[in-house]
C-alpha cells in the first residue's frame, strides 16, 4: 500500500531523514516510533504530499506522491500533529466543508458527514462551534476530518498527544476500530501506545530507521538476553560482583530494592543464581524471570544506533 | 473494506468554490466584516454629504460668479469626487481584509489541511482572492444609492458612473492581489497588514514623488527628468484610476491593473509552492 525507497529530506544543511526504505502492506497498522525530532513528522508530511522529498520515491496505492499528488491525496486521510480546525465553524459545517475539499460529490456529501460523525462519536457536539469544543472532541473532529472521504490510507501524527488519560484510551479505541478498513500509519513517542494499537513498528532515530518489524518479532530479536530480577533482604554491595562472576551472566544492575540480571538465553543462569542466593544466605525474597518490555527494546535500539553513529563519527 | 466515495473527477472548480465559500462564511461569521462595511458606508456617506453640499453651494448663482469651476461641473462631478475619495478609503481598509488570508492559515496550521487535500495551489490562491474580491464588490455595491440619489435631482451620465465603479473595483482587486502576496510571506497578520499598507501607500504616493524627482532631474538633464517622472507616474496605483473616474476606459490603464493582479497572484503561488520545497 505504501512503498518508500531511498527517501531523504534536507532542510538547508539539516538532514531530517536519510535514505528511508520501508513498505507497508494493505491493512497494516504501522507505528512510527522515535524520540522527538527523529523525522516522523517529516516522513508523514512527504507521504501526504504536504512537501516533496529531497531524494527518493514514495508511492501510495501505486501512485507516486511527487508525480501524481492529486491521486495520492484522494486516497490519504491525514491528521497533523495539531488538528487543522476552523474555530468559527460549527462541527457539521466544518465536516461538510472538508467533504467538499476532498472532492466528495454533492450527492454523497451528506452521507459522508453523517458517517464521519457517527464513527468518531461526535453526535453530541454536531451543532457546537468548533472553538468551543474540548481538546478531546477537537482531536476526534481532527480524526473525523481525516476519515471523511474513506481513504485507503490513514496517516495520524501523534494522535493522542496532549490528551488526558481517559481521552487517550478513547482515541486509541477508535483507531483500533479503524484497523482493517484502512491501512494506518501513526506516529508516537509513547511505546506502550504503539504496542497496543499497531501490528508493525518502525523505529526511527535521527532520521534513520533503526528497526522495522512486527512487534513480537522485534521483541524476540532484541531479547538476546533473559532478564532476571533478584531481591534479597540483606542487600550487600559485593552481591553485584558475585552475581557477575556466575556463568551465563551478562550484566548486573542495581535497581532500587532489586538487582536486574541479564543472562545469556538458553543458559541455566536462573537456576545458578537461585542456588547462589540461597547458599549465601542473603535473605531470599525473589528470583524471577521478567519479560523485556517494548520500552527496553526501544531504548536498546536507540542506544545502539547512537553508539554506531559515534563510532562512525570517530572513524571519519 | 474500503469503499471510497465517488469523487468529482474534474474537481478543479469545486476546490476553488469551497475555499471561496469558507472565506465568505468567515467574513460573516464574526463582526469584523460587518464593521468594515459599516465604516465604509459611513465614510462614503459623510464624503457624499460634504461634496454634495459643496456642489449645490458652488452651482448656485453666487458660486458661479465668485469662483472658477471645473469644466465638468455636472452632477457627475459629485460622484467622481466621492469615488476619488473612496479610492483612498479602500487603500486604507483592504489591508485589514487581506492580512489574514494566508497568514492565519499558517499560524493555525490549517495550511497542512489545504495542501494535503486534492486541490491545487491555483485553486487555493484564486479562491482566497475571489473571496476578498467579493467583499469589495459588496462594499461598492452598497454605495449604489449615492448615484441614484444624485440621479433623482439631476441629469447623470450612468456610463461614467459605472466606469468609475469599474476603476475602483480594478484598483481594489490590485490591492487585494498585493495584500494576498504579502500575507503569504508571513505568519503574522499584523506584519502582513502593516507591510501591505506601507507598500500600497508607497505605490500611491509614487506619482507625487515622481513629480518632485522629475523636476530635480530636469535641472540636470531635461529628457531624463521627464522619463523618470513618466515611469514613476506609470507605476502609481492611483494615476490609473482618474481616467476611469472621468469615464474614459483606456486599455493601458486596464492592462496596468490587470498585470498588477496577475503578478500578485503569480507571486503568491510561487511563495506557497517554494516554501514547501525548502
Amino acid at each position: 500500500m505504501i512503498e518508500v525507497e531511498g527517501l531523504s529530506k534536507r532542510y538547508g544543511p539539516v538532514e531530517a531523514i536519510r535514505n528511508l526504505n520501508f513498505r507497508i502492506e494493505q491493512g497494516d497498522v504501522m507505528g512510527f516510533l522515535g524520540p522527538n525530532g527523529a523525522g516522523k513528522t517529516t516522513t508523514m508530511r512527504i507521504l501526504t504530499g504536504y512537501m516533496p522529498a529531497t531524494e527518493g520515491v514514495a508511492r501510495v496505492a501505486g501512485h507516486d506522491v511527487f508525480d501524481e499528488p492529486r491521486e495520492v491525496k484522494k486516497r490519504i486521510g491525514y491528521l497533523p500533529e495539531r488538528p487543522p480546525l476552523y474555530g468559527y465553524m460549527i462541527v457539521e459545517g466544518y465536516l461538510e466543508h472538508i467533504a467538499e475539499l476532498k472532492g466528495i460529490s454533492r450527492a454523497q456529501r451528506k452521507d459522508a458527514v453523517e458517517r464521519a460523525i457517527s464513527r468518531c462519536a461526535l453526535e453530541e457536539v454536531r451543532s457546537r462551534l468548533v472553538s468551543h469544543l474540548s481538546k478531546g472532541y477537537q482531536q476526534r473532529l481532527g480524526i473525523a476530518q481525516a476519515i471523511i472521504h474513506d481513504p485507503q490510507v490513514l496517516v495520524l501524527d501523534e494522535p493522542t498527544i496532549g490528551l488526558d488519560p481517559r481521552q487517550i484510551v478513547e482515541i486509541r479505541e477508535m483507531i483500533r476500530g479503524f484497523a482493517g478498513a484502512h491501512t494506518i500509519v501513526l506516529s508516537s513517542h509513547i511505546l506502550s501506545e504503539v504496542s497496543q494499537i499497531c501490528n508493525k513498528v518502525i523505529i526511527i532515530n535521527r532520521g534513520e530507521i533503526v528497526a522495522a518489524d512486527t512487534i513480537d518479532q522485534l521483541r524476540k530479536s532484541i531479547t538476546a538476553a533473559e532478564r532476571v530480577r533478584v531481591r534479597v533482604a540483606d542487600k550487600k554491595p559485593e552481591i553485584v560482583d558475585i552475581l557477575k562472576a556466575l556463568p551465563g551472566v551478562q550484566s548486573v544492575v542495581e535497581d532500587g530494592a532489586a538487582f536486574i540480571v541479564d543472562t545469556l538465553p538458553g543458559s541455566k543462569a536462573v537456576e545458578v543464581i537461585a542456588r547462589t542466593v540461597l547458599e549465601k544466605e542473603w535473605g531470599f525474597i525473589e528470583v524471577a524471570r521478567i519479560e523485556i518490555g517494548i520500552e527496553d527494546v526501544f531504548l536498546k535500539l536507540i542506544e545502539a544506533s547512537e553508539a554506531k553513529r559515534a563510532e562512525a563519527a570517530q572513524e571519519s | 473494506m474500503v469503499r471510497p466515495y465517488k469523487t468529482n473527477e474534474d474537481a478543479s472548480m469545486l476546490g476553488l468554490w469551497s475555499i471561496w465559500k469558507r472565506e465568505v462564511r468567515y467574513y460573516f461569521s464574526q463582526p469584523a466584516a460587518y464593521i468594515m462595511i459599516a465604516v465604509f458606508l459611513v465614510i462614503a456617506n459623510l464624503a457624499f454629504l460634504f461634496i454634495f453640499n459643496y456642489y449645490t453651494l458652488q452651482s448656485s448663482e453666487m458660486g458661479r460668479m465668485t469662483s472658477q469651476l471645473p469644466y465638468d461641473f455636472t452632477p457627475n462631478w459629485i460622484i467622481k469626487a466621492v469615488f476619488d475619495f473612496l479610492g483612498t478609503v479602500i487603500l486604507i481598509m483592504l489591508p485589514f481584509i487581506t492580512m489574514r488570508l494566508m497568514a492565519e492559515e499558517k499560524r493555525n496550521r490549517t495550511d497542512e489541511l489545504m495542501y494535503t487535500s486534492p486541490i491545487s495551489v491555483t485553486e487555493i490562491v484564486s479562491g482566497k482572492f475571489l473571496a476578498a474580491l467579493s467583499l469589495l464588490f459588496a462594499m461598492l455595491l452598497l454605495t449604489i444609492y449615492l448615484p441614484l440619489l444624485v440621479a433623482k435631482y439631476g441629469e447623470l451620465k450612468w456610463a461614467q458612473v459605472f466606469s468609475g465603479y469599474a476603476g475602483l473595483f480594478l484598483m481594489g482587486a490590485g490591492f487585494i492581489s498585493i495584500g494576498l502576496f504579502i500575507s503569504s510571506l508571513t505568519e503574522s497578520q499584523v506584519v502582513a497588514g502593516l507591510v501591505t499598507f506601507g507598500l500600497l501607500l508607497a505605490l500611491w504616493l509614487v506619482s507625487g514623488m515622481g513629480e518632485i524627482i522629475g523636476r530635480v532631474l530636469d535641472v540636470l538633464t531635461p529628457s531624463l527628468g521627464a522619463g523618470v517622472e513618466g515611469g514613476l507616474k506609470y507605476m502609481s496605483l492611483n494615476d490609473h484610476l482618474s481616467p476611469f473616474l472621468d469615464g474614459f476606459v483606456d486599455t493601458r490603464d486596464f492592462l496596468f491593473y490587470a498585470s498588477v493582479i496577475v503578478l500578485g497572484l503569480f507571486l503568491t503561488h510561487r511563495v506557497i509552492d517554494s516554501s514547501r520545497w525548502r
